[in-house]
C-alpha cells in the first residue's frame, strides 16, 4: 500500500469533518435567553437605577449650590436652597417604602 | 470486505469505551459513597465522548466495588434538548419530572411506584415538597436515583434566567443531607460554574454540590488501546507510522480518532481486498 497519498487523503478528510462539525449549528442557542423588556422583575430594577440617578443628581447639585452659597457669604447651609434638601430628604424616605410596597405586591 | 469496527458520529457502546477510567472513578465512588450521594459536572469540548461517558457511567456502576445494581440505584438518563418547551418558550418543568418519574415508575418497587404514581396523577407534578418527600423515601429505602443530563446547558438555557425554579427544585434536592435520594451527573461543553453565571441565582450557587470533571484528548496510549480494542478480531493491522499519524491527524480528540482509524481501516480493507497488502 503506497503510504503517503492515503495519509495526506485522510488527513484532509479529518480536517474538513472537523471544521465542518464546528461550523455546524449547536442544537442547544449559544447566547442564553434573554429577559423580555417588559418583565415586571426587570422594571424595578430600571425603577432603582432611575431613583439611583435622580438621587446623585439632585445630590451633586445641592452640594454644588450649597458649597457656592457658602463661599460667597451665606451664613447657613439650609438657607437660599433648603428646598433642594427637602427634595433630597424626600428621595431618600420614598426608596425603602417603595421596597416594601414590592414586598407587598409580591414582585420580590 | 472486513467490516469497519470504527464508530463516529454517536455515542460508542459501554464495552467499545476506552480509558477515562479515572473520571468514572471519580463519579461512582460519589454515587456509592451512602455518606455522600454527591453530583458530578462533566464538561468537555464538543464530541469528546460526553454522552458516551454518561452511557458507560450507567454501565459499569453495576459492578464491583460500587455494585450500584437495580435493587440499590436507579440510573435515569435524560438528554435536556428532547424536553418540549412551554408556550412561554421555556423548558417545560412538567414534562422534566414526568419524564424522570415514568422511567422510575418502571424500576421501582411497589410502595415506591404507588408514591410515583402519585405525584404523576397529582394536578402539579412540579410540587417540590412532593418531589422532596418523594426523594425522601427513597433515600429512607436504601436507594439512590442518578440523574444523568446529557445536554445540560440546554435546561440552564431554556430556564427562566430571572426565575429558574426547575434548576432551584434541583438543587435543593441534592441540597439534602445524606442519605440523599437523588444525584445529579450533567454534561455539558462549557464548565457548571460558566453555565450558571447566564442565571440571576439567588442563594448559594448551583454547582456547590458537584465535582467538576473535564474530558480532555486522549494521549498517546490512549490512542493505541483503542486502536487495539476495535481491531480485535478483524484481521487488520495499524503498523507504528499508522498510529502515530493517527495521534498526529486528531491530537487525540475521540471522535477524530475514530474517524481517522475508520478511513485508515477502509484504505487497508481495500488494498488486502486488492491483493496488495
Amino acid at each position: 500500500m503506497n503510504q503517503d497519498d492515503p495519509y495526506r487523503e485522510i488527513e484532509e478528510k479529518v480536517k474538513k469533518r472537523n471544521k465542518d462539525t464546528k461550523e455546524a449549528p449547536e442544537k442547544t442557542s449559544e447566547v442564553p435567553r434573554e429577559i423580555s423588556r417588559s418583565d415586571p422583575r426587570l422594571q424595578m430594577d430600571a425603577w432603582r437605577g432611575a431613583w439611583l440617578l435622580i438621587f446623585t443628581f439632585f445630590l451633586a447639585v445641592t452640594l454644588a449650590m450649597t458649597g457656592l452659597s457658602l463661599l460667597f457669604g451665606e451664613p447657613s447651609p439650609f438657607g437660599t436652597y433648603w428646598f433642594m434638601w427637602v427634595i433630597l430628604a424626600f428621595l431618600v424616605i420614598i426608596y425603602p417604602v417603595a421596597q416594601i410596597v414590592d414586598r407587598w405586591t409580591g414582585r420580590r | 470486505m472486513k467490516k469497519n469496527p470504527f464508530v463516529y458520529g454517536g455515542p460508542v457502546k459501554p464495552d467499545l469505551f476506552v480509558d477515562r477510567h479515572q473520571e468514572a472513578v471519580t463519579v461512582l465512588n460519589r454515587l456509592a459513597n451512602p455518606n455522600d450521594r454527591g453530583s458530578s459536572a462533566i464538561s468537555g469540548s464538543h464530541r469528546i465522548g460526553k454522552t458516551s461517558f454518561l452511557h458507560y457511567i450507567m454501565h459499569i456502576a453495576k459492578v464491583a466495588p460500587w455494585e450500584l445494581s437495580l435493587d440499590k440505584a436507579h440510573f435515569v438518563f435524560l438528554g435536556c434538548s428532547s424536553i418540549p418547551l412551554d408556550d412561554g418558550g421555556l423548558l417545560n418543568e412538567t414534562e422534566f419530572w414526568s419524564r424522570v418519574l415514568r422511567s422510575l415508575e418502571r424500576e421501582l418497587p411497589d410502595r415506591l411506584k404507588t408514591c410515583a404514581k402519585e405525584i404523576l396523577g397529582s394536578s402539579d407534578v412540579t410540587d417540590s415538597l412532593g418531589l422532596e418527600l418523594f426523594f425522601e423515601d427513597i433515600a429512607k429505602s436504601g436507594r439512590l436515583v442518578a440523574l444523568l443530563l446529557d445536554e445540560f446547558e440546554y435546561l440552564v438555557e431554556q430556564s427562566d434566567p430571572v426565575n429558574p425554579r426547575l434548576l432551584y427544585t434541583l438543587k435543593s434536592l441534592i441540597n439534602q443531607p445524606a442519605p440523599r435520594g437523588l444525584a445529579l451527573v450533567t454534561a455539558s461543553k462549557e464548565a457548571l460554574s460558566t453555565l450558571g453565571s447566564k442565571l440571576r441565582w439567588r442563594g448559594s450557587p448551583f454547582y456547590n454540590n458537584f465535582a467538576f470533571i473535564t474530558l480532555k484528548p486522549f494521549n498517546e496510549d490512549e490512542v493505541n488501546e483503542l486502536i487495539n480494542l476495535y481491531l480485535k478480531g478483524t484481521g487488520v493491522e495499524f503498523s507504528l507510522q499508522d498510529r502515530q499519524f493517527i495521534y498526529r491527524v486528531s491530537e487525540g480528540h475521540p471522535e477524530q480518532v475514530q474517524y481517522a482509524c475508520s478511513l485508515l481501516f477502509e484504505k487497508k480493507a481495500e488494498s488486502s481486498v486488492g491483493g496488495n497488502t
